[in-house]
């Protein structure tokens, strides 16, 4: 690049006097400005002049952004003033208001939070329609008047599954139970037994059934398995045994995620499930009881969510129910496991 | 963003041309993402007032030259010129070393700043020491005339000279003084004591 260092040369002295045209300083000016220190070494009046002209630009663009700085930081102090002196009462009252919102807010979404997340799963519990039961065939099948009688062609509102957790108490989901008259417990050679809810805890969606027929209580006693009171890790696998229908079914999965985003009590399962089985136990490899079916999550393919033992372990225990403690289930095969616990898991009938 | 580049080059124009609206404008446009910058960096609001007004005197300077092109917004131009000279400053202070700012990103804001900006600054600290020690009634003069403007009828008014030709006689007396003070001072650079 060259620069018109002689043509400048020339006009500095002009310009240090004044005597230059206003277009001719303005030239001057911009083309002083574009050239480097280190060529102006030998002349000194360029020199000046440059710096000089630095000098008035740096301070001008300076003040100038001071003002601005001040300008700005004053406004925005007035303003804040002017604000609160002006409508102290009517922000007082905009506080209030927004607080009482907020609370009244936070309650209702509480509220309606917990009604939907029971709607957001897909209850298993079977809802029968027009399951005709005659009470012939039961007798006649048993050939024993002590059990319990069951009224004739009525109508099953809903069914689920349970399992024995203590002598003559029988685990199941309470959602079940949900409007029951009155419940009856089948067992796998098609007995019914009467039940009576003796404790319900919503949170856990937990129901503990009792039965008091003789012969149910004498039939089971050695119950094979028992409720783990620690909780399982991440992707153990695990079984389940259920009624979606009439027989028995087995399916098994693992512990897809230790805690279910919205329910600390739960496990959400990679496992089959079928309405019915509402109540089923899940079951590790040792036998032991880790879980309870509860619902399906619906947005996940086989999603199942499952209240963990160790919650509802505590729970009983706190209405003084202690389950079984001992497993003979201990190493025994698949087969040989399914086989013992088959007898303690119960369908269970609404009326 | 969103930006239109004729209106920012528009602005650029307004800007060098010293008009008072431009710098407001950059100003409101500009001023929260360096601030925000400066904060997130580690430094608080007067430090990003400092660094804005260094990067604005960079892109006067950038601006004032003939080949020069805007080819981002104005934002965006005085953000990478806010980091770099931050980072710069902070490096020298702490004479901590920011590894990231060794690579692309260098590349880019060194082509943004002028290469003559630290030669300028430097003419700047100089004439501004001699200023100083330039005695009145020549510093006042001087300083009206240059940097607020005033026109030689206003000079000769408000500091009580007899008419303009006396004015412009002292005006060249005092320019004459400060050049010798100018070329008599040391350079500021050599200002540290070196022992």
């Amino acid at each position: 690049m060259t620069y018109p260092m002689n043509k400048l040369k020339e006009q500095v002295g002009l310009y240090l006097s004044d005597h230059l045209s206003v277009e001719d300083k303005k030239q001057f000016e911009k083309n002083l400005l574009q050239i480097p220190n280190n060529m102006l070494d030998n002349e000194k009046d360029l020199l000046f002049v440059k710096s000089l002209l630095v000098f008035k630009q740096h301070k001008q663009l300076k003040n100038r952004y001071q003002s601005i700085i001040s300008h700005y930081k004053h406004n925005l102090y007035k303003h804040i003033q002017y604000v609160w002196y002006n409508q102290k009462i009517t922000i007082s009252i905009a506080a209030c208001v927004g607080f009482l919102i907020a609370i009244v807010t936070g309650v209702t979404y509480n509220f309606f939070s917990s009604m939907q997340e029971v709607e957001k799963i897909d209850l298993l519990s079977k809802k029968i329609e027009r399951v005709e039961y005659n009470q012939k065939t039961i007798n006649a099948s048993t050939g024993n008047k002590n059990h319990t009688a069951v009224p004739n062609s009525v109508i099953a509102k809903s069914s689920g599954t349970g399992f024995l957790i203590k002598k003559g108490l029988v685990l199941t989901s309470l959602h079940t139970l949900n409007k029951a008259d009155s419940i009856f417990i089948v067992d796998s050679k098609d007995l019914f037994y009467k039940a009576n809810v003796i404790l319900k805890i919503d949170s856990l969606d937990v129901a503990v059934l009792k039965v008091e027929d003789k012969s149910f209580l004498s039939k089971y006693k050695n119950i094979p398995y028992n409720i783990k009171s620690q909780e399982e890790m991440l992707g153990e696998h695990l079984f389940s045994l259920g009624y979606p229908g009439v027989n028995l079914n087995y399916t098994e999965g693992f512990i897809a995620s230790a805690e279910n985003d919205n329910n600390r009590y739960t496990y959400n399962l990679f496992l089959p499930a079928n309405p019915g089985t509402s109540g089923s136990p899940i079951i590790n490899n040792n036998g032991e009881i880790v879980g309870m079916i509860s619902g399906k999550t619906p947005n996940i393919e086989n999603g199942v969510l499952a209240y963990k033992s160790s919650t509802i372990n505590k729970a009983l225990k706190k209405n003084e129910i202690f389950p079984n403690q001992t497993n003979i289930l201990w190493g025994l095969g698949k087969k040989q496991q399914i086989n013992k616990t088959s007898n303690y898991i119960y369908r269970i009938y609404c009326y | 963003m969103k930006y239109n580049l004729d209106k920012e080059k528009e602005l650029i124009r307004q800007f060098v041309e010293n008009h008072h609206k431009a710098v407001e404008t950059i100003y409101k446009n500009s001023f929260n993402m360096v601030k925000v910058l400066i904060l997130q960096m580690g430094g608080n609001d007067n430090d990003a007032e400092d660094i804005f007004q260094e990067a604005l005197i960079v892109l006067y300077h950038q601006a004032q030259r003939d080949h020069f092109e805007l080819t981002s917004s104005i934002s965006t131009y005085l953000y990478s010129v806010s980091r770099k000279l931050w980072l710069k400053k902070l490096n020298k202070n702490l004479s901590v070393s920011f590894v990231e700012d060794t690579d692309i990103f260098e590349k880019y804001s060194s082509k943004l700043m002028s290469e003559d900006y630290e030669e300028k600054e430097l003419l700047f600290k100089k004439m501004e020491k001699s200023m100083d020690s330039l005695g009145e009634p020549c510093k006042s003069l001087l300083h009206n005339f240059y940097i607020n403007s005033w026109s030689m009828e206003r000079i000769v008014h408000e500091l009580g000279y007899n008419n303009t030709d006396t004015a412009k006689t002292q005006k060249y007396k005092c320019l004459m003084r400060l050049k010798k003070i100018f070329f008599n001072e040391k350079n500021v650079k050599d200002d540290i004591p070196n022992e």
